[in-house]
């Protein structure tokens, strides 16, 4: 290298050392400054011993020392996951939190806390934080205020909207909650504010307005979403549709109608998705003159979805079209849909399409028949059993299967299960096992045992299985830690399961696996092991709330009775975001003695002033006798409240047995308040679509 | 008219003008528990619904409307319309087997009385 080479080199180096001297600084001082909270701050010099100790003593004193929490700094603030697991008893020292620590982080930590509780002994507190100097508190006590409607927050809430400093995003949570109120008040600011086209914040406002549409008239209702459908904001026209949908208003026809030329295609789909709930014959023709201008499988779906539903003779007209167009990809979608609407008078189209070029097409139209449910559809099949297109010859197969049923399994047996593809084979043996053909048993245990398979596809199968093998190598699985299969060894009771599931609960203890712990103590309840009890008596007083719970319920299960009054003491003290997992667990009780003992102090808190509580206890109720309990839950469907009537929605699409079905439609029918009436349709709708969902 | 009425709400509606006062919508008749004395009798049926995408849950509809009828249960291929299983459980002091049964066949296209 020469001289003047070197000395360039050596200048570039020196510039661009000088270049990054402030990069390494940063550099530097990130790398020195702590990683985590437990880091010391001024003034502090606590080990990580002292630290915990801290930590733990804060914890002890928050249940009967409201203000422990004023001076802890944020090292010394316990961790969430133990603040909630004292319930309810921290609310006060949270409130004082949020009221008095000069540290905006931690305010803002304890208001979301509250807000988790869900205990309305936090309001004022919350509501004192909306006027915060931190933006980031007032937002966490926005939030929080949502979790606990109450008519006294409207005021301070109002006071969001007002400021002139207040940014954005806070106005837009406020009016979101203002929304969720139940109150006029805050209903006609939630209504001004959607109709203001000055700001950015119709979105919200209309999704505040939509909580509130118990309280609104239909013609106030469909004038409000007329409005939304009718913005030139598509994130606005969006909830319009969803609203529409459940609205099911002939009066929103119109304005939907204007939609099937948005330029966004969710728009596009959720509009057709509402005329077709809708129901309303003065869409058809709009319908029909979209079809040769679709361009996407999804909205053509709907498109045929919502002609089968306001006019299946302009369907079958459409669909004989399109089964005859130009593209492939359009016959095949016409087929797909042919068969998801399951109705006979698909079977002449498809009947067609088998004899179409394209094999994607012809394929399509074989699985459609499979979903006709008649008997025609499986003969037009049957001389696709041997056809050299493996793909094509498997859904043939079980295309008739599915139209006839266990009547042809040896077709399945003969023709899939003996294959030596492994995929193909085990594919045929869970189909065979859905109609509990024994020859399948070895293929069926092992694959839930090397998790091959999906546990809900083999379940019942195994459940019904009378081989004496495969209780044994259930629980086998589940001793090594298959957690899943708990409720399949319930039903099974394998012989060793008891002294099984007890040693489990002492182990799984001892390793600190809480998770672990509380499914074996479950499948200790399930036994209703009188020898279970020296195990679990000890753990009503553990200190982790969930396995006092679990432990209860298994107690109680069992017919202790000191277990009861555990029970509902910590449902009392539950965060409000913990009540869908207690009426989960609490529902496993079957035991007809430990239901009528329990039911008396459920009815007690159905009928309670607090509403997560109430709408918990008659979840619970409605799992163990919903014939009685379903009165409850429609009473909270039609409550005054938001908040009652997402709760019963909630818990009402959550329990998926028969009867709740159908006890649902029988109010859905005798239902003459509109509002509730659109609710119950949703909840059936949701209800149903879960049940499609594979 | 009606049209021009409606044409009429639609440019007013579409001209930004907001809506008019709510009022709480009024308390409507909605399903009710019976007392547990109340006599009760069943009937199992085979029926072919009246093809349609929610064949079982029109059924359901429209026999709820009539007072009587307390519980019904499907047994069967849930996805199709023919050839169905059904129980009626009824409230026989405020309607007859006969007026359930007609009620029933108006519904479907075939109705057989299994039992009683």
């Amino acid at each position: 290298m020469s001289r003047a080479n070197q000395k360039r080199l050596l200048l570039w180096a020196a510039l661009f050392g000088a270049s990054i001297l402030p990069t390494l600084s940063v550099v530097r001082t990130a790398m020195a400054e702590p990683e985590d909270d437990d880091a010391p701050q001024a003034g502090e010099a606590l080990s990580l011993t002292e630290l915990t100790k801290k930590k733990r003593a804060v914890l002890t004193a928050m249940p009967n020392d409201e203000t422990v929490l004023i001076n802890v700094t944020a090292r010394q603030m316990p961790a969430s996951p133990d603040i909630l697991n004292l319930g309810r008893k921290s609310t006060k020292a949270l409130a004082r939190c949020v009221s008095d620590n000069v540290d905006d982080h931690l305010r803002g930590l304890c208001a979301q806390m509250l807000g988790r509780l869900g205990d309305k002994a936090g309001l004022t507190a919350l509501q004192g934080a909306l006027e915060a100097w931190d933006a980031g508190v007032r937002r966490a006590a926005i939030d929080a205020l949502r979790r606990m409607p109450d008519p006294s927050s409207v005021g301070p809430l109002s006071k969001i909207l007002a400021r002139e400093d207040e940014e954005e995003s806070n106005r837009a949570a406020a009016l979101e909650v203002l929304g969720a109120m139940n109150d006029r008040k805050a209903l006609a600011l939630v209504r001004k504010a959607l109709r203001d086209d000055a700001t950015d914040l119709r979105v919200p406002a209309f999704k505040g307005l939509w909580k509130s549409r118990h309280m609104i008239s239909h013609a106030n209702l469909v004038s409000d979403v007329t409005y939304a459908l009718g913005s030139s904001d598509a994130s606005l026209v969006l909830p319009g549709t969803f609203a529409a949908s459940e609205l099911r208003s002939p009066e929103l026809v119109t304005p939907l109608i204007k939609l099937l030329s948005h330029p966004d295609t969710h728009v596009r789909n959720r509009a057709v998705y509402a005329l077709g709930k809708i129901g309303d014959r003065a869409a058809t023709r709009a319908l029909l003159a979209e079809v040769p201008r679709v361009r996407e499988s999804r909205m053509l779906n709907n498109i045929a979805f919502a002609l089968e539903r306001l006019d299946p003779q302009a369907f079958y007209a459409t669909a004989g079209t399109l089964a005859a167009h130009k593209q492939a990809q359009i016959r095949m979608n016409t087929a797909f849909v042919l068969g998801d609407v399951q109705r006979p008078e698909g079977l002449p189209l498809l009947r067609a399409a088998l004899e179409d070029k394209n094999d994607t097409v012809k394929l399509s139209a074989v699985r459609a028949l499979g979903k006709l449910h008649t008997p025609d559809a499986a003969s037009v099949l049957e001389r696709y059993i041997d056809d050299p297109n493996s793909t094509l010859k498997t859904a043939a197969i079980y295309s008739i299967y599915a139209v006839a049923g266990a009547s042809r399994k040896d077709l399945v047996y003969d023709k899939l299960y003996s294959s030596p593809d492994a995929a193909t084979k085990l594919e045929a043996a869970v189909a065979l096992g859905r109609v509990n053909d024994a020859r399948v048993t070895q293929d069926l245990v092992t694959c839930m045992e090397l998790r091959t398979c999906k546990l809900l596809d083999v379940d019942p199968f195994l459940r019904a299985s009378k081989s004496p093998d495969v209780p044994g190598r259930t629980l086998l699985a589940w001793s090594k830690g298959r957690s899943d299969l708990t409720d399949l060894v319930a039903a099974m009771r394998p012989e060793g399961v008891g002294p099984l599931g007890r040693s489990e609960v002492s182990a799984s203890l001892a390793h600190h696996d809480l998770p672990r712990t509380l499914v074996a103590i479950d499948l200790t309840g399930e036994m209703t092991d009188a020898q279970a009890v020296a195990v679990l008596q000890p753990l009503l007083t553990h200190e982790n709330t969930r396995l006092r719970l679990h432990a209860a319920v298994a107690l109680a299960r069992a017919g202790r009775t000191e277990a009861d009054a555990v029970l509902f003491r910590e449902m009392d003290n539950l965060p409000f975001e913990q009540l869908p997992s207690f009426v989960r667990l609490v529902s496993r009780v079957t035991e007809p003695a430990a239901r009528a003992r329990l039911t008396p102090e459920l009815v007690k808190r159905e009928t309670g002033s607090d509403a997560p509580v109430a709408v918990a206890a008659a979840a619970v109720h409605l799992a163990w006798a919903p014939e009685t309990a379903v009165f409850r839950m429609l009473a909270a469907l039609s409550s005054p409240s938001r908040q009652d009537r997402d709760l019963a929605e909630r818990y009402l699409v959550r329990n998926d047995t028969v009867i709740v079905t159908e006890l649902l439609r029988r109010a859905l029918a005798r239902e003459g308040n509109e509002s509730t009436r659109n609710q119950l349709r949703r909840i059936l709708d949701l209800r149903a679509d879960r049940n499609r969902t594979p | 008219m009606a049209a021009f009425a409606a044409a009429l709400a639609g440019a007013i509606l579409s001209a930004g003008c907001g809506p008019g006062p709510d009022e709480a919508p009024a308390r409507d008749a909605h399903d009710a528990p019976v007392p547990a004395t109340e006599p009760r009798a069943e009937l199992t049926l085979n029926v072919n619904l009246v093809a349609r995408h929610d064949c079982e849950e029109a059924f359901d509809l429209a026999l709820y409307k009539e007072p009587a009828v307390e519980l019904i249960s499907w047994t069967g291929d849930a996805g199709s319309c023919e050839n169905r299983r059904v129980k009626v459980r009824y409230l026989s002091a405020r309607a007859s087997r006969g007026v359930i049964v007609s009620r029933i066949q108006k519904l479907t296209k075939k109705a057989e009385v299994v039992s009683p």
